[in-house]
């Protein structure tokens, strides 16, 4: 009688243990449908039922998004843009966060708060007169125009913060007795003491920024600079071109934060602790 | 780092940070320092620049008209405002505003709590979802875009192949206003979920096990353990929950501007989408700020609520 209800409970976990998983693979087909579909030949793209024969599957796609535009220059750029942008905010992020945790100053929390009140009015409201200021920079047309204006981000500087305030004070008093400038406090101490919150906020910029389309969209006009998203979206928007093109654009644009997330998971993680916003 | 089970420990907050470099230690007058306004100075520089000077300029901007070709600009005062009151477009847009964010905001609370409370007992299930539930949220709004404009193609997507398959009637889904706003409400709330669903199962896993313990010893039933424990103990997360989603929400007009570029006539065109068409396609950039800044107004609103929540945690 016992083993019984031992036995079903049992059960019942498995099947809930199914089911859940059944959840995730369910919740992800949108995705796994579109990079599905980038393999499969021209002729099997539109058929119902599907081919799922991977016999029949095809490169051909991929050769296909090459033509479409000078796609290894526009990975570049993309490469250039997210690298830069998100050396830029470890570096500014750090430095505000060390100022924010360990010092005592006039101004202090009236910074603080400024800082992740105002950094969180989405760009995009304020996207018009950014634009201007761009333009009077000279910035437009420009990957500097797209890599400076994102780098501050609340939430890199929120996140810096937290981590810094946890550095035992007495460490930095020793390197302040034996005559340390702040300078070299930050360098030496805080940066490596602070290297897994270094490393959460620059991939998670790092994504970001490669992932950003409305900035290249107002900011860059000449093919020359493109980014991978803002010509995957130029191509979405006009029905020139094959959807099994399309989609093996998609894949190869996604491809890179995929092999980021999957390897650094556990920072993202942290990233949605703290309550992160895509900055 | 936090064993494989736990899903998450969250990092310890301490309210009040520590005070550290007053001048050195033997001098007890605190010393004025340069040090940590140049360590601000970035960021602040950043700030100023990319944030609170073009929210002021955008102020002023909103006063006047510009003639883009001649580059000139001429005082109209509360101009713009006024015909913001009497242009159908604008009013469109506020309200698709207003039921895009009632839809997808408890659209995304109600599901993320929903998925955190079924994978919350499956441990396997729980490290997938750990990545499988994150993906959506790291892909760009033009994959994601590019996704569902496939996913739900009239002609050739795999929906309406299902549907004449079975011989059912195929769905417009973007191209009529009903079912366009409903696959923009869904890609959206999809593109999210994942994200705040984390968030769930980390104010999840602070639930002690004591108190279901006790309230199954008085008999309660899975609903009321449901309605009377997990809930009101997820009461912080599900605030930030909503806060975050309203922001994150009003940034979903990339996606929505690839999805369904604002149709079909303007049934999924947003304040933002709004604006950025007055701004760069009709060439009236004073205009479009007008709209921007009479959504300021609500947009610091939830900033401050935000605000208001990390102080009761003792986060700031």
């Amino acid at each position: 009688m016992r083993a019984g209800k031992e036995k079903r409970k049992a059960l019942g976990r498995v099947v809930h243990d199914f089911c859940a998983i059944a959840v995730c693979l369910v919740f992800l087909v949108p995705v796994l449908w579109a990079i599905f579909s980038a393999f499969q030949p021209p002729s099997y793209l539109f058929t119902f039922p599907p081919n799922f024969d991977p016999r029949k599957f095809s490169l051909s796609n991929f050769q296909a998004v090459f033509a479409t535009g000078d796609v290894p220059r526009y990975a570049l750029n993309s490469l250039i843009v997210a690298t830069s942008s998100s050396l830029i905010t470890v570096f500014a992020s750090s430095m505000a966060g060390f100022a924010l945790a360990k010092y005592r100053f006039l101004g202090r929390q009236f910074t603080f708060l400024l800082i992740i009140s105002v950094l969180l009015v989405p760009l995009q409201v304020l996207m018009v007169p950014v634009f201007l200021v761009l333009k009077t920079l000279g910035w437009i047309n420009n990957l500097i125009g797209i890599i400076i204006p994102p780098a501050a981000t609340a939430t890199g500087t929120f996140m810096m913060r937290q981590y810094i305030i946890g550095i035992p004070d007495e460490l930095l008093e020793a390197a302040r007795i034996d005559g340390a400038s702040h300078w070299k406090i930050y360098r030496h101490m805080i940066l490596p003491l602070s290297a897994p919150a270094i490393g959460a906020v620059g991939i998670l910029s790092f994504t970001w920024r490669w992932n950003d389309y409305l900035w290249p969209l107002i900011v860059i006009n000449n093919q020359q600079n493109f980014t991978l998203q803002l010509s995957l979206a130029n191509l979405v928007g006009t029905n020139t071109v094959e959807w099994g093109t399309l989609l093996a654009y998609a894949t190869l644009a996604m491809l890179p934060v995929l092999v980021v997330f999957l390897s650094f998971q556990r920072y993202f993680l942290k990233g949605s602790l703290s309550g992160s916003v895509k900055g | 780092m936090a064993s494989s089970d736990s899903t998450a420990s969250v990092p310890d907050l301490p309210s009040k940070p520590p005070a550290w470099a007053n001048g050195s230690p033997s001098v007890r007058r605190p010393a004025f320092q340069w040090a940590p306004y140049l360590f601000l100075l970035p960021t602040v520089g950043l700030l100023f620049l990319f944030s609170l000077y073009p929210m002021l300029y955008g102020v002023w901007m909103s006063l006047r008209t510009t003639d883009v070709i001649h580059g000139t600009s001429t005082f109209v005062g509360l101009n713009n405002y006024l015909q913001l009151f009497h242009d159908p477009q604008f009013g469109l847009s506020v309200l698709n505003t207003a039921w895009y964010t009632l839809t997808v905001v408890p659209l995304i609370v109600a599901g993320s709590i929903a998925i955190a409370v079924f994978l919350r007992d499956s441990r396997p299930a729980r490290l997938l979802a750990r990545v499988g539930f994150y993906v959506p949220f790291v892909l760009s709004p033009v994959v994601v875009a590019t996704s569902w404009k496939w996913l739900l193609n009239e002609d050739l997507g795999v929906i309406n192949g299902f549907l004449k398959w079975a011989g059912l009637a195929t769905i417009p889904w973007l191209s009529s206003d009903f079912s366009a706003r409903v696959s923009v409400v869904v890609a959206t709330a999809w593109n999210l979920v994942g994200f705040y669903m984390l968030m769930v199962l980390a104010g999840l896993s602070q639930i002690s096990a004591e108190f279901y313990e006790a309230a199954r010893i008085e008999g309660a039933t899975g609903w009321h353990r449901f309605w009377h424990i997990t809930l009101p103990m997820l009461r912080p997360t599900i605030l930030l929950v909503v806060i975050l989603a309203t922001i994150h929400a009003t940034q979903a007009f990339e996606t929505i501007l690839l999805l369904t570029d604002g149709g079909p006539g303007g049934a999924t065109r947003l304040v933002v989408q709004n604006m950025y068409q007055s701004a760069f396609g009709r060439l009236q950039p004073g205009y479009g700020v007008a709209q921007a800044v009479v959504l300021l107004p609500v947009i610091l609103f939830v900033a401050w609520l935000q605000m208001r929540l990390f102080k009761q945690e003792g986060v700031i």
